[in-house]
């Protein structure tokens, strides 16, 4: 690791933490109905909308209730997606005539956008029209990731909450996200973002002539002369996709796309947006739970643990490629090149932003790439692909980060107390075996659809046949695929031809579940939890918010992903790894 | 194929719908 990589890592973190603790204290006011100094413009419209939707905002709902209703709207909002995807030929804001997408396509875009993955089959700009991109899309960025915000209000109500019946509810929570949170938050960072240069426009694609003519790849090699260049609404987008870490690009590289993240500063403001709302969210929970050394201790296991794989990742990919070494290439860093392995990355980002990127991209289940992480090295890409199998509870998605990490301090609660004979107890509720059914089925939820989803894509001639590349490196593809939908990430190793009946199904039914079979036992455990009386702790009592707990809540995700995934890793990763450099 | 798209998200919901009455029943049983 260079000294402009370590620079380059400490400065994002602690960036990160800084803007994360105020935004944190106001989304606590946010969640729990407290006045902001936002108030007195965003008030009426709040009061507006719940009159024009028929809502008490006083009202408070039911677990079982507030289920219902955020999966009411996910599936309404879902089948909007994909009704205007299959409509957009004959809906208006279409300069490019873009023809109606077609139906495995417009389910599997569908999902993962109602689900917060926003996995993408499909190039944006020959795909969607601004219409489908912006009415379709860019609204489930921003209610996907109100709805995790929402669901982990209802779970720190659940810890929060003596003997309640009620758990909050649900349009609140979603109404007020989105209205004091998001929307702010997003509006400020389009604007920087169309100050670096990221296009916002209505019109169609302009074209303009090339320097210099070159000849076609049809069947009559006819000189070409001009080139189209795609632009569109996309800061609007750019901005909400990685706060609400949705990741879902607006052109088909991503973030990689000059026209999506120009600049070092675009890039550095763009990164630090991925992982805001969620690091912001460990404080606004210490707040909410009255005890703000809780937050603490969820920020530092998630920091810690981050830190630590990026570290790994910008190694692997600075140490570069020993086929290189034997051709004499000069691949150590200096002050003329990032050194190191620059395939599949910009030179505007070099090594360091690259590898910052993908691993916070893949901490959060925001998705995004500004690199290829299909032309990491086999070390480097294992890193973003073991993020999203711990289960994407490092930062995570808005909301649903939050709310995986608390699962995994139930579980290293309870482990905690088998091994040393404590009551298994956190945040003063006990944790007896409902608890323990819902939270093994949260956390075992994930690795089953990874698993299974994988086994079938290798078993079957349309699972690999989409493969670009064979051997370990394919393997990769197909698990990076699934662990991607399986944790509703979304991001996409490359390389994986996957706009595929096959591929588009498949990867639907996984983000499917992989959101939807967590949100419900979730709200399930908010609802046991609420319902149960504070216990004073005692002398029996393990803290839950010392050095020893988050190491020991550390120790439990990686061991789950460890124990779990690593047979796999061997087939992909590590077999490459070793493949290239035992040569 | 629309149909059949449609066919599957009933039966993705309907799943989870019993997802969510297993978690009740959970929770049921034990107060």
């Amino acid at each position: 690791m260079t000294g402009n990589d370590l620079f380059q890592m400490l400065l994002y973190v602690v960036v990160l933490l800084l803007v994360a603790y105020p935004l944190g204290a106001f989304m606590a006011r946010v969640l729990s109905g407290e006045p902001t100094w936002m108030g007195r413009i965003l008030g009426p419209i709040e009061r507006v909308t719940y009159r024009v939707a028929g809502i008490d905002p006083a009202g408070e709902m039911t677990w079982a209730r507030y289920a219902t209703a955020a999966m009411l709207f996910n599936v309404v909002g879902l089948v909007v997606v994909y009704v205007v995807q299959r409509l957009q030929d004959v809906l208006p804001l279409n300069p490019q005539h873009l023809a109606a997408v077609s139906s495995d396509s417009s389910f599997s875009t569908a999902v993962s956008f109602a689900t917060n993955t926003d996995w993408q089959g499909y190039g944006g700009e020959t795909t969607l029209s601004y219409f489908t991109q912006l009415m379709a899309l860019t609204v489930q960025n921003f209610v996907s990731a109100a709805t995790g915000i929402a669901v982990l209000a209802a779970l720190i109500r659940g810890f929060a909450r003596t003997s309640a019946q009620t758990i909050g509810n649900f349009w609140v929570d979603l109404t007020r996200s989105t209205l004091y949170v998001l929307l702010p938050l997003a509006f400020a960072l389009a604007l920087v973002l169309v100050s670096q240069g990221v296009v916002q426009t209505f019109s169609a694609y302009p074209s303009v002539d090339l320097a210099q003519g070159v000849v076609g790849n049809d069947a009559n090699h006819a000189l070409v002369t001009q080139q189209s260049i795609a632009v569109g609404p996309a800061a609007s987008q750019i901005a909400i996709k990685q706060l609400g870490t949705n990741g879902g690009g607006f052109f088909n590289v991503n973030s990689a796309h000059p026209f999506e993240n120009p600049t070092p500063l675009s890039n550095f403001v763009e990164a630090i947006s991925i992982l805001l709302i969620s690091a912001a969210l460990c404080c606004t929970f210490g707040r909410l739970v009255g005890d703000l050394r809780q937050g603490w201790a969820m920020l530092a296991a998630m920091t810690i643990t981050l830190v630590a794989l990026m570290a790994g990742c910008i190694v692997a990919e600075q140490s570069g490629n020993p086929a290189f070494d034997a051709l004499g290439v000069e691949a150590s860093a200096s002050d003329s090149q990032s050194g190191g392995n620059m395939e599949g990355k910009e030179t505007r980002f070099g090594i360091a932003n690259s590898a910052i990127w993908a691993t916070a991209t893949t901490a959060a289940s925001n998705g995004s790439v500004n690199s290829m992480h299909d032309s990491f090295t086999p070390l480097g890409g294992l890193v973003p692909m073991w993020l999203m199998q711990l289960g994407e509870v490092i930062f995570g998605g808005v909301g649903s980060g939050l709310y995986g990490m608390l699962v995994f301090a139930i579980i290293a609660v309870f482990v905690a107390g088998l091994m040393i004979g404590r009551t298994p107890e956190y945040l003063g509720k006990k944790i007896e075996a409902f608890e323990m059914k819902m939270a093994s089925m949260i956390v075992l939820m994930p690795p089953a659809i990874v698993l299974i989803g994988t086994a079938i894509g290798v078993s079957v001639a349309t699972g690999t046949s989409s493969v670009a590349n064979p051997s370990t490196h394919g393997f990769s593809e197909i698990l990076y695929a699934f662990s991607s939908a399986g944790n509703n990430n979304g991001s996409a190793f490359a390389g994986l031809s996957a706009n595929t009946p096959f591929y588009n199904t498949a990867l639907a039914i996984a983000m499917f579940l992989a959101r939807y079979w967590l949100l419900v036992p979730t709200l399930a455990l908010a609802g046991s939890l609420a319902a149960k009386r504070r216990v004073p702790p005692g002398s029996g009592t393990l803290p839950t918010h010392t050095p020893m707990f988050v190491t020991l809540l550390i120790l439990t995700v990686v061991l789950v992903g460890a124990l779990t995934f690593v047979p796999a890793l061997a087939l992909g990763p590590v077999a490459e790894h070793l493949q290239m450099f035992g040569q | 194929m629309d149909i059949a798209f449609a066919a599957l998200l009933v039966l993705l919901c309907v799943l989870t719908a019993g997802l969510g009455r297993l978690c009740a029943s959970l929770l049921g049983r034990r107060s």
